[in-house]
């Protein structure tokens, strides 16, 4: 089965994903924050035989864990593919994830609220992934009783998410605004329109690879419809704004890109150990040779796949043991020269 | 000088662009620089759209205005009925303890929502079975105060001689209410 980031979809040049988050706490247990080590293990038992349930109205296979069973690694792995957060991760009382096998779905279990329902679609989809969540909320709340209010909706933990209990993203790859450093000037005019900006791979605004998530702020008020309607207005004037800048630096720069280009092409095809900060920044520029037509390369190459798969736990997870940053780097470089194809 | 974009008018503007770890100056004209380097999101035509949830809060907001002092008589209670947690601790935490904690502190959340999200009553899904808060509103009110909330409308709006009308309806529904009752 095709994981979702190797489905191909139109229009993710720019959006790479669109995700759909819902958060919700069952009636019956106090909510996480002050949750016992007995109630939280009540409440993944409670909850894990959903994954039958959901496989069975889905048809499709799903699995369940709980993350103590989970290696170091496999969790580091987890969380570079955004299955887990790193809350989940990182808990000390029991905690469980449901998965689908594409990966497309996930629900945590005893993360800041008791459930947290995920589904991720490739390219600008916000319709298809709520679709998706909207589905596994119904199953599951023919299972489990939620905590809601007629008035305030569904009740989270922090007030941040009562209501529709939803956030939904869409994953940016915006190398021109922030070449022009546009990315402050973007957060503040997303912000006057409830939406939020932060990098995705790295800390903070600072971004990786120039890759960025874009969400909703609010979750009370507007309808789920609504939310989604306002954001993918939003996401399309950011492509808007992405494109008529990369239309700029390629019309007054063109020669100086195409050396950009193919310098990070000819790096990433032949070192022999490299960071996977330089590989994402390399590699962020070669999606902009590819997408832009400054370079051909023999073989189709999902790029932002690539991206996830050289991190430092999913790089560790293909060696299958932990090893030191230079041995990953090593691996890396290999991988990438492995990966890449030849230029036509 | 003249705009390197479009070779044709007098290049006012420096533009700095970092490219390969190399400083380059363009000179570019004030319409070609506005017309690539300016940022600034248009106004989503949603935002004057109509929004249930905001105009259901303040709807309420003003319906119930002079009755709020009467309800703030619990706020001396400052814990959750259920977990015990004090309204100062979510306060500091940002997190509630359970969903009994929106009902212990009922009158305090309202307003601090409005801040938060700009809304205080939910517009979306709900799950089946549960009517929302639109369908209670308006099943709860009773003709009196739907004309009452007619009649303010009206005086706002100053269509007296409507507003007349709805005051004697009023009155005369609340002197079938007294008979009734007598
Ligand atoms: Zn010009
Ligand atoms: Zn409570």
């Amino acid at each position: 089965m095709l994981k979702w980031y190797e489905e191909k979809e139109a229009n993710n040049d720019i959006v790479i994903s669109s995700r759909i988050r819902l958060a919700r706490n069952l009636d019956k247990y106090p909510f996480s924050s002050i949750m016992d080590e007995k109630e939280a293990k009540e409440l993944v038992e409670e909850v894990k035989p959903l994954t039958q349930v959901i496989a069975e109205k889905e048809d499709k296979p799903y699995y369940s864990c709980n993350i103590n069973t989970l290696s170091d690694m496999d969790k580091t792995a987890m969380l570079e593919r955004h299955i887990l957060s790193p809350d989940l991760a990182n808990k000390n009382q029991p905690a469980g994830i449901i998965i689908s096998e594409d990966e497309s779905v996930s629900i945590m279990i005893n993360e800041e609220d008791h459930i947290r329902i995920q589904s991720i679609a490739a390219g600008l989809n916000l319709t298809k992934a709520y679709e998706m969540a909207n589905r596994i909320d119904d199953i599951t709340n023919e299972e489990l009783n939620y905590a809601f209010d007629k008035k305030y909706g569904y009740l989270t933990s922090c007030p941040t998410n009562v209501g529709t209990g939803m956030r939904a993203s869409c994953m940016m790859y915006l190398p021109a605004l922030t070449s022009a450093k546009m990315i402050p000037k973007l957060i503040e005019e997303l912000a006057k329109f409830g939406a939020t900006i932060r990098g995705t791979y790295g800390e903070g605004t600072k971004s990786l690879g120039t890759i960025y998530q874009i969400s909703n702020q609010k979750t009370l008020g507007a309808s789920e419809l609504e939310i989604i309607d306002n954001l993918n207005r939003l996401v399309l004037q950011v492509i808007r704004h992405e494109h008529k800048r990369r239309e700029y630096v390629l019309s007054i720069n063109h020669d100086e890109l195409e050396e950009q280009v193919y310098r990070a092409y000819g790096i990433l095809k032949y070192s022999r150990q490299i960071s996977s900060e330089d590989a994402m920044t390399l590699l962020s520029q070669l999606k902009f040779g590819t997408d832009y037509k400054l370079l051909y390369l023999k073989k189709d190459l999902n790029i932002h796949q690539l991206m996830m798969e050289i991190q430092p736990g999913s790089i560790q997870w293909k060696i299958g043991k932990t090893v030191g940053r230079s041995t990953r780097n090593k691996m890396r470089a290999e991988f990438i020269r492995k990966t890449l194809p030849e230029i036509k | 000088m003249i705009c390197s974009k479009c070779n044709q008018k007098e290049a006012n503007v420096l533009y700095t662009e970092i490219i390969n770890g190399k400083k380059k100056e363009q000179h570019l004209c004030e319409e070609c620089a506005s017309k690539f380097t300016s940022f600034q999101m248009e106004n989503p035509d949603w935002s004057n759209e109509f929004n249930l949830g905001e105009l259901l809060s303040s709807l309420l907001t003003n319906y119930y205005k002079e009755d709020l002092p009467k309800k703030n008589i619990s706020s001396k209670v400052f814990s959750c009925k259920k977990c015990k947690i004090s309204y100062e601790e979510v306060m500091r935490t940002g997190r509630f303890g359970c969903a009994e904690c929106y009902t212990s502190f009922y009158n305090e959340i309202g307003r601090m929502l409005k801040g938060l999200q700009g809304s205080d009553i939910h517009s979306g899904k709900r799950p089946e079975g549960y009517k929302s808060i639109a369908d209670n509103l308006l099943e709860e009110l009773s003709d009196i105060e739907r004309l009452e909330i007619k009649l303010k409308d009206a005086v706002q709006d100053e269509r007296f001689e409507e507003a007349a009308g709805y005051r004697d309806e009023i009155l005369k529904l609340k002197k079938g209410a007294t008979n009734n009752n007598a």
